[in-house]
């Protein structure tokens, strides 16, 4: 398990929700419910639980496994788990060393999680391998911008950024195809930056 | 485009503020005996860095990368006017909180043509 982004996200728990809980949620509540609706009746794996946030805008009567690098984060999403009209199954795992079999889930949903995945290609082929061929990656992200002055915003608050948490210029787009994945949508919720998207296995 | 009101408010509101603080802090810091191009350069960095403070606080309660990336270029914007401004002769304060209300409205209200603009030809993109 790498240890230092373990850490990092240990350290941010108590205080997530003071910085994400309340207007990043709020912003992103339409875009999330219309994303998270595509979740289907099959196995279904969430990326990066953290402190749960998005858990409430999951459809009920699923059949959810959650995983999160972050144990103190996984303790702080329990009274949201316990709240879902569901079954979530959440467990501590990092993404390059997921201990599921291979194609054992039909969907993969990420919401704001390859900011911070240390090697993102390396946990986007993981993810290929634990979805079944044909199955659907979904993913709710922030990206860098191929636009200026915005690219250069995103570059300038990066190295800040990263101490606490995500980074703010990945190129998950182009991640997800050099990761091997067939790309089906990509919708941009603000700008270049804020974006879903879709991707077969 | 965002509508619901809440938002619209809390944009115009942290733009407003980041403009206001990075002219004050500019009008201090910079004066005629600056060199006008390194006056920008550096009012530009001092710019984009303190309207971090802003951003930061504003974003818990607006949104992130929407309040975020807006907010910094403000700054950025802001310090570029008021250094430059200054450095050409001295710029009282109250005039300077002005420049920085002007620049954070005028900043937000590109952001939100760009952000059309860019979803637009984003849509062409992936369809």
């Amino acid at each position: 398990m790498d240890l230092v982004t373990k850490e990092k996200w240990d350290r941010a728990a108590p205080r997530f929700d003071l910085m994400a809980g309340y207007g990043p949620e709020k912003r992103w509540e339409p875009v999330k419910r219309k994303l998270f609706s595509k979740m289907g009746e099959g196995r279904i794996l969430f990326l990066a639980l953290g402190t749960g946030l998005d858990v409430r805008f999951f459809p009920p009567q699923r059949n959810i496994t959650a995983i999160d690098i972050s144990d103190r984060m996984i303790e702080q999403a329990q009274p949201r788990i316990a709240a879902y009209d569901g079954t979530i199954e959440a467990l501590q795992m990092d993404v390059h060393e997921m201990s599921f079999e291979d194609a054992a889930f039909d969907q993969v949903f990420t919401s704001c999680t390859f900011c911070s995945v240390p090697r993102p290609v390396d946990g986007l082929r993981a993810l290929r391998r634990v979805l079944r061929p044909g199955g659907g990656l979904h993913m709710f992200e922030h990206t860098g911008s191929r636009y200026y002055p915005f690219r250069l915003m995103l570059n300038v608050m990066t190295p800040l950024s990263r101490r606490l948490g995500p980074e703010m210029n990945r190129t998950t787009v182009q991640n997800v195809k050099e990761a091997g994945f067939t790309l089906s949508e990509v919708t941009h919720v603000y700008l270049d930056v804020v974006k879903t998207i879709s991707a077969q296995a | 485009m965002e509508t619901r009101p809440y938002f619209v408010f809390g944009d115009l509101l942290a733009n407003v503020l980041a403009g206001m603080l990075v002219a004050l802090v500019s009008c201090l810091i910079f004066g005629p005996s600056w060199n006008m191009f390194i006056a920008m350069i550096f009012g530009m960095a001092i710019g984009m860095v303190l309207s971090m403070f802003v951003a930061f606080p504003m974003a818990a309660f607006f949104g992130a990368m929407e309040v975020m990336v807006p907010v910094m270029t403000t700054g950025m914007v802001t310090g570029m006017v008021v250094s430059m401004s200054a450095a050409m002769g001295p710029v009282a304060a109250g005039r300077a909180v002005w420049l920085g209300v002007l620049c954070g409205v005028g900043t937000l209200t590109a952001c939100y043509v760009a952000n059309a603009f860019i979803r637009g030809r984003a849509s062409r993109w992936t369809s």
